[in-house]
């Protein structure tokens, strides 16, 4: 800068050389020297000024270690860190409680139940049951003859039914007996196989070595099939002849019945 | 003698070690080396010989309690020196300007050769008058760049400013230097800077 000073404005530089400094006592650097001996052991001075923070930084770590611990308090809550919020609301009772003398309740008036009126069937019956400590309960195996008695005790009942009113036993679904196939062993499969062939063949027979599904319910040696055949066209003659009434009354003529190779027979009267 | 003849042949880094371990002969040896640079910056800077005194024995006593805390190898004792004792000097003006609503007093003339070299002693008064009618800042920036001859990087540090408003800082004091002169007759208007 000097330098440069002298080469520009040559003038003003020589201005400033005029500007000199007396020279020091020669005694100052004893003088120092001695006061900075004095103040050896005393604590040193704070450092040396450097640049300080503005008003404007300090505000601004203020405003985002604000925004930190909002977001950090928000997530917090959010997330449940601070568990449920159990704020007691003041109320005039407590407080009043706590400075009023207790007040001697009033005492509730006693209300003398009536004696029930209980039937004489209901004391009978109470009579006549047993105490509950003389009722077994009866074992898993008792209770599921029990219920297999009742099965089949129903299904009897149901047969019984179907016979009073003329219609043949509800033969086995082949759905079901297929189903049930599936869910053998192939050896049971097998086995099952031979025995309804064997039960066949003996009722082809007439020997009484066993006994199909049905097989007192129609005359022997015939299948199943044909009395199925038999059943299904009593039903369809007795529709028939229903259709064929009400034919009548609207003055049409009587249909008739198809055989199996679909020629018409001719309706009964 | 034996010691301080070898005190004046060691680097400043190492005496100011030795001022850490509290040696005064060392910290002395400091004191006679780099004691007139805070004392002509006071100088120029308050126009005063006694608080120039002030100033540079202030900065050579703080210089005493940093010697704990100093880095050899960094920029030396002399730039330390010039840093704080301008800053003491800018403390000094603004609590003189802060403080008391009197005019600053006009800056005696002691030199010892005022009486002898009457022109000498006229032109000298006139720029110092030059020099304390700058503002602060300006007058440290000359003080800085010319006197003390610190780089405007350097002065600008030292100032705790950047480069680019130091420069615009330097500008500003060397046309009012020159308006000032110019107007006590020193420099002729004729005579433009380059």
């Amino acid at each position: 800068m000097r330098d440069d000073l002298m080469k520009t404005d040559a003038a003003l530089a020589a201005a400033l050389d005029r500007f000199s400094v007396p020279p020091l006592p020669s005694d100052f650097a004893d003088r120092v020297a001695a006061r900075a001996a004095a103040r050896g052991t005393m604590p040193s001075l704070p450092g040396f000024r450097g640049r300080g923070r503005g008003g404007w930084s300090r505000g601004r770590s203020i405003l985002v270690g604000v925004a930190a611990f909002s977001l950090v308090s928000a997530a917090a809550a959010a997330t449940g860190v601070f568990g449920p919020i159990s704020r007691e609301t003041p109320v005039i009772g407590p407080i009043l409680a706590s400075v009023a003398p207790a007040v001697i309740a009033k005492p509730k008036p006693v209300v003398k139940p009536k004696p029930r009126q209980v039937a004489p069937a209901l004391q009978l019956a109470e009579a006549v049951v047993p105490p509950p400590s003389e009722v077994t309960p009866p074992p898993q195996a008792d209770r599921v003859e029990t219920r297999a008695a009742l099965i089949v005790e129903r299904l009897e009942r149901r047969a019984e039914r179907r016979a009073a009113r003329g219609l043949p036993p509800k033969p086995i679904a082949r759905r079901q007996i297929r189903k049930a196939l599936a869910d053998m062993t192939p050896e049971e499969r097998k086995a099952v196989r031979e025995r309804v062939r064997e039960l066949r063949r003996h009722a082809i027979a007439g020997t009484p070595q066993g006994r199909i599904v049905g097989e007192a319910d129609g005359p022997a040696g015939l299948t199943e099939r044909p009395r199925v055949m038999q059943f299904d066209r009593l039903n369809r003659q007795e529709r028939l002849e229903r259709i064929n009434a009400r034919r009548a009354r609207k003055g049409l003529p009587p249909l008739a019945l198809p055989n199996r190779a679909g020629v018409a027979e001719p309706s009964d009267p | 003698m034996q010691v301080e003849a070898d005190l004046s042949v060691e680097s400043d880094d190492a005496l100011m070690a030795q001022v850490a371990g509290r040696s005064s002969g060392a910290f002395r040896q400091l004191a006679a080396r780099h004691g007139r640079l805070p004392f002509q910056i006071g100088w120029r800077m308050l126009g005063d010989a006694t608080e120039a005194e002030d100033i540079a024995q202030e900065a050579l006593l703080r210089l005493w309690d940093h010697a704990g805390r100093w880095k050899a190898g960094g920029p030396g004792v002399a730039a330390w020196l010039k840093r704080v004792a301008m800053n003491l000097c800018l403390d000094r003006l603004r609590r003189r300007k802060f403080g008391s609503d009197e005019e600053v007093p006009e800056r005696a003339d002691e030199s010892p050769l005022a009486d002898a070299l009457l022109d000498e002693d006229r032109m000298a008064d006139t720029i110092k008058a030059a020099m304390g009618a700058l503002p602060d800042r300006q007058r440290a920036a000359i003080v800085l760049t010319y006197y003390e001859e610190l780089t405007n990087m350097a002065a600008a540090q030292a100032m705790d400013m950047n480069i680019k408003a130091f420069e615009s800082l330097l500008l500003r004091a060397r046309a009012g230097l020159r308006n000032s002169l110019e107007a006590a007759g020193i420099l002729s208007p004729f005579t433009e800077a380059g």
